[in-house]
This record gives structure tokens, C-alpha cells and sequence, in this order.
């Protein structure tokens, strides 16, 4: 175990080197919450609140909404897919399964090491901006630690399909469209930008049906305690569900690609 | 006891092509239109602890396709693998511990970081212990000069000093096998010096197995003692090195550079010699080993005028594998 923490050092190292990045990205996430606060208090400004499928949401609550999801768009940002796609075809995975490491565990603990950069340098500076700026809602610490939960489940189960659909690089000579395939999915059915609230009820459904909404507008639910103890309950099970599916099926990709894996050259 | 064991190997390749998008994907894991190339063809060997094989074969042989299979990153098509009793692509892991294995073409260094981190890296990974790194680490530095570039990327580094940490890299968790594939390969003299004595040592000190790919004749002959040569995927010799060079290497050709201007080489070719061909102002003379040594042609060139240069070119392994065709051994395994 110590050895994969090292990998999540190393990742939050090298990084380090790359500041000047950093600085920007933090830019282009304020100015894109900005946006995105200045459109909500245009809807919503003139009655102060909005009626929804669940009860009536006040501004302060989309505020803290955008916030949120803005928060959560930077833990979880990552280039799994690119990065499969990368070691695949260049086949210089060959040179990460000649190592005593589980291959997925590396990439996780990388991506880790990652996120903690992230949370730290874009994060924190950006959530502090916003708070600043416009304010936020706190829930209550039950409320709080039930969050804390569904969110660390939703960046699972989106760093499992980030791993799946990497993976079908064994198959197809490009990725890149699927990574973003998967960022407009999550676009529209996972409540990035819109909360499923002003959906229409079809989609809703449908949305029921995709593991999407588990990674943003289930856990900002539960932050915004839109939803009662028992629907928590069955948000976290749904969440386990879909773990555990998706597991299942990056385990069983994962063998039938090694089983056909040619590592081109050399 | 044989450490690795290799029984009737075969890989085939199924090439076809990859199509683009999901629907392409899915076609694609349901289609059979395929080319099947036989990369490695029904491969048999054993190989003791403590051995050095020189694997050698031309260019696309399956050198490479075999060490990918003995270290469990690609599974074979047919055939047995069984490295200390395990199978390699079944306990890739548990294989790893045992390996050391350098692919010359690639690094298996992190890119970014130094080779410093990345040794300490592997460290943690192979779990070694605290005194058995600094120990290799202070024998690395002295044979191979790697504190030279400690402290620097790996990015940063010229494809020889790569090398050298790259097959640091590879023996810091005292593995008990080491395969190299094409480990001098695009190397300076110098550097392909220390290589080879750091791999002498190695296997002299620790009694590691080595399996050394290459189409270096230099290499072979400096370090192994018992060679295999295949080509096409298919096994052509395995044996001493020396029975090799007996029956097959011969024939060389030594070039000479003189400044006087010989018309008659009649008396060469009474002396055995078999060729002999015009480049400029160098002469190109190929003979038999057996009937004739350099020496000999030297000193005859050196009673017909002054000898500016001249340089012995041994004998090739392409030359080796294009007369194994030509003259097949019988019984020779
Ligand atoms: N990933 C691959 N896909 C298709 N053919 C391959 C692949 N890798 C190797 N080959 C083919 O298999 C043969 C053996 O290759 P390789 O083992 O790399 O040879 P060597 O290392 O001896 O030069 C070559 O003809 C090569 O073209
Ligand atoms: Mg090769």
C-alpha cells in the first residue's frame, strides 16, 4: 500500500512543477461560475424562488448548487480515458504490467494524487472565491457526512466507467470521442449544469436508468437536504449497485483485453 | 533443475483492422476476417539457473514476442510457459518479483520525475530492503556511473545514460532473472562495454539468469556461453556458441587499405581466399577461417607495399541464419 500512496505522491509532485497551469485553470473555473450564478439570479431573481418537481428552490440554493458542482467538476476531472488509450497504443503498458502492481490500483492511486492537488490548489481557492462572492448553504452534520459519502461513491463509480471506456482501447484505435461522449452524458443526464429538478418527468426516468446523477445531482441533493433519510438510504444503495456493476464489468474487459493485448514494438 | 522451461511456444497474431467508433468496436470483437502471423512457431527450451542465453535471431524473428511471453504480458497462443513453477501470464504479479526485464526500445522509468524517485519508487514496489538498496545502488554507481544523473529526468537523458539506469532499474530487487531485449542497441562503444560488464558481473555475483536478445554478434560473444537462434518464429539452433561459429561463422571478411596498387591477386586465391572485390581504394577479401587466418593475409598485402588500415569484419548473425538455410544442421538440439 505504501507503494501505490508513492504514486499519489509522485503525481502530486510533478504536478507541482506545472503552477503557472494551475493559476489558469483556477481562472477559467471562477469566471465559469460567474456565468453560471449570473444566469440562475437572472431566472430567479424576480420572484426569489422557483418552483420545481421537488418543492420550491430558492436562489441562494442555486447559488450554492453551482458552487457545489462546480467543486465536484474538479475533484473528479481526470484523463484516465486519454491516458489508456495512450499506454495502449503506444504499448508502453507493457512496461506497467512487467511491475509487481495491480494495474488499476496504480491508476487509481495516480489519480488520487491528482484529485489531491486538485482539491487543494483549484478547489479550495475557487470554493473560497464563491463563498466569498455569493455565499453558501451548509447542511446540517448529518446531512454533511451522508454527502461526504455519495460524493467519494460518485467518484468511484465515475473513475470506473473513466477505466471502461480507457479499456476499449484494446478494441478501437481511438478513445477520445468516447471521453467526450462520456462529459456530454454527464452534461445532460448527471445534473452538471441543471439540476434534474427542471427536467421533465420523462427524463427524469431515463435518468433514473443511468449511474450519472449518482456523481453530481444525487450528492448535491443530500448537501442541499432536498431529499429525506430514507432517500439517502436508497441513494447510497443505488450507488453500491452501480459499483459493483460497473466492477464487474471493467474486470470482465479488463481480462478479455490483456487476453488479446499485442504490444506493438519492440 | 531448469529455472525456465519452454515447451512447443507458439504466438499468432491476429491482425485486423481496428475500425473507428462503438459500432466499429462491436463489429470488430464479432468479426473473423483476419491475417494470422505466426510471430513465434512451436518454441522448446530449458534454460538453468545461473545460465546466460543469447537469444538471436534477424530482425522480426520473435525475440521480443517470446520475452513478452515469458514475462507475462502477452498470453501464448498454444504451448507452455513455466518460470520457477509459475506460469507468467496466469500470475503475472508473482512472476514480476522473480523478473528484472529491460526492453531497450522502451523505459520503464516515470517519465517526469527523477531516476532518483523512480529507483525509490521501485523500492517500495519490490519491498527492499533498506540496506540491499543502498548497497545496489552504491555498486550501480560504481560500475555503470549512474550518480552521473541521479538527480535528473528521465526525459532529460541520452539514450545511453537510459539504458544504464533503465537496467539499474530492472536489478534493484536482486532478481533472480534478467531479460534483455536488445540492450546495446543503438549504443557508443563505450557505454556497450560497461553494459556488457556490469551483465558479467551480475551473473558472476548473484548467479542471475540472463536471457539476452540481441543481433550484436560482439554481445553474444562477450557474454554468453550457449545461444538460441531462431528465425520466422521457429527454432533454428540452440547450443554452445562455439559449435555455432564452427560450423556456420567461418567465413569473414577483412578490409584493407593500402597505397600501393596490386594488379595480381593470384597468389591470394592460391591461398584459400574466396573473394575478392574492389571498393575505392580498399580491398575486400572474404576467406574460410579454416584455410586461412588474417594474419597470414595481412602479411602478404604488407610484402606488396605499405598497409594504411585494415579492419576484420567477424562474422555476422544474419550471415549465420542465411546459411543455416543453405546448409541445414541435422540433429541439432
Ligand atoms: N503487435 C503485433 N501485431 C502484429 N504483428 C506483430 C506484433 N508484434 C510483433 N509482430 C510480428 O511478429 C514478428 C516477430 O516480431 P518480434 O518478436 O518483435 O521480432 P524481433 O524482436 O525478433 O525483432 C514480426 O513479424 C512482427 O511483425
Ligand atoms: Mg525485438
Amino acid at each position: 500500500m505504501i507503494c501505490y500512496l508513492q504514486f499519489a505522491k509522485n503525481v502530486f509532485q510533478s504536478k507541482l512543477a506545472y503552477r503557472m497551469n494551475v493559476f489558469l485553470s483556477i481562472l477559467h473555473r471562477i469566471a465559469t461560475l460567474f456565468v453560471e450564478v449570473s444566469i440562475w439570479s437572472a431566472i430567479i431573481s424576480q420572484t426569489g424562488e422557483i418552483s420545481t418537481e421537488m418543492g420550491m428552490i430558492s436562489l441562494k440554493e442555486m447559488v450554492s448548487y453551482a458552487i457545489l458542482s462546480t467543486g465536484i467538476s474538479i475533484i473528479i476531472s481526470s484523463n484516465t480515458i486519454l491516458e489508456f488509450e495512450d499506454k495502449i497504443r503506444t504499448g508502453q503498458i507493457a512496461m506497467d504490467l512487467i511491475k509487481p502492481m495491480k494495474f488499476k490500483l496504480y491508476l487509481f492511486f495516480e489519480n488520487l494524487g491528482n484529485n489531491l492537488f486538485r482539491i487543494i490548489f483549484e478547489l479550495i481557492p475557487v470554493v473560497i472565491v464563491g463563498i466569498l462572492c455569493f455565499g453558501i448553504d451548509t447542511p446540517s452534520r448529518e446531512y454533511a457526512f451522508f454527502f461526504l459519502i455519495a460524493l467519494i461513491n460518485g467518484m468511484i463509480i465515475y473513475f470506473i466507467l473513466t477505466c471502461i471506456l480507457g479499456q476499449l482501447s484494446f478494441w478501437l484505435l481511438t478513445v477520445w470521442h468516447l471521453d467526450k461522449l462520456l462529459n456530454d452524458m454527464l452534461k445532460i443526464f448527471s445534473g452538471r449544469f441543471i439540476p434534474l429538478w427542471f427536467f421533465p418527468k420523462i427524463f427524469i426516468i431515463i435518468s433514473a436508468f443511468l449511474p450519472f446523477r449518482l456523481i453530481y445531482f444525487s450528492p448535491m441533493s443530500i448537501y442541499l437536504e432536498k431529499v429525506s433519510k430514507i432517500e439517502i438510504g436508497n441513494i447510497l444503495i443505488q450507488q453500491i449497485g452501480w459499483i459493483l456493476i460497473l466492477f464487474i464489468l471493467d474486470t470482465i474487459l479488463w481480462k478479455k483485453g490483456i487476453n488479446k493485448l499485442v504490444v506493438q514494438g519492440g | 533443475m531448469s529455472i525456465i522451461k519452454v515447451k512447443n511456444l507458439s504466438k499468432e497474431f491476429h491482425i485486423r483492422k481496428r475500425e473507428d467508433g462503438l459500432v466499429g468496436a462491436f463489429k470488430g470483437m464479432f468479426s473473423n476476417e483476419k491475417i494470422i502471423k505466426k510471430a513465434v512457431n512451436n518454441i522448446s527450451f530449458e534454460i538453468s539457473k545461473g545460465e546466460i542465453i543469447g537469444y538471436l535471431g534477424p530482425n522480426g524473428a520473435g525475440k521480443s514476442t517470446t520475452i513478452k511471453m515469458l514475462s507475462g504480458i502477452l498470453v501464448p497462443s498454444s504451448g507452455l510457459v513455466e518460470i520457477k513453477g509459475l506460469i507468467p501470464y496466469e500470475n503475472r504479479i508473482e512472476n514480476a518479483r522473480n523478473l528484472g526485464v529491460v526492453f531497450g526500445q522502451r523505459t520503464q522509468l516515470w517519465w517526469d520525475i527523477p531516476i532518483s524517485e523512480s529507483f525509490s519508487l521501485l523500492r517500495h514496489m519490490y519491498k527492499i530492503p533498506t540496506t540491499k538498496y543502498k548497497k545496489n545502488i552504491e555498486m550501480f554507481s560504481e560500475i555503470l556511473g549512474i550518480s552521473e544523473f541521479y538527480n535528473v529526468a528521465v526525459r532529460q537523458l541520452s539514450l545511453g545514460q537510459r539504458m544504464r539506469a533503465d537496467l539499474c532499474a530492472s536489478l534493484l530487487h536482486n532478481p533472480e532473472i534478467l531479460f534483455l531485449d536488445e540492450p546495446t542497441i543503438g549504443l557508443d562503444v563505450v557505454v556497450k562495454e560497461k553494459i556488457r560488464n556490469f551483465i558479467k558481473e551480475i551473473n558472476k555475483s548473484r548467479k542471475t539468469t540472463v536471457i539476452l536478445t540481441t543481433h550484436d554478434m560482439e554481445d553474444i560473444e562477450k557474454l554468453a556461453s550457449r545461444v538460441i537462434v531462431i528465425d520466422q518464429g521457429s527454432m533454428m539452433y540452440d547450443g554452445k556458441l562455439d559449435r555455432l561459429k564452427n560450423i556456420y561463422g567461418t567465413e569473414e571478411v577483412i578490409e584493407v587499405e593500402i597505397e600501393s596498387n596490386i594488379k595480381n591477386f593470384d597468389k591470394l586465391y592460391k591461398m584459400g581466399v574466396k573473394e575478392i572485390n574492389h571498393k575505392k581504394n580498399k580491398i575486400l577479401i572474404k576467406y574460410n577461417k579454416e584455410y586461412i587466418n588474417s594474419a597470414t593475409i595481412i602479411g602478404w598485402f604488407m610484402k606488396q607495399g605499405k598497409v594504411n588500415d585494415f579492419l576484420v569484419h567477424g562474422i555476422n548473425i544474419d550471415e549465420v541464419i542465411r546459411k543455416m538455410y543453405e546448409k541445414p544442421m541435422k540433429n541439432f538440439m
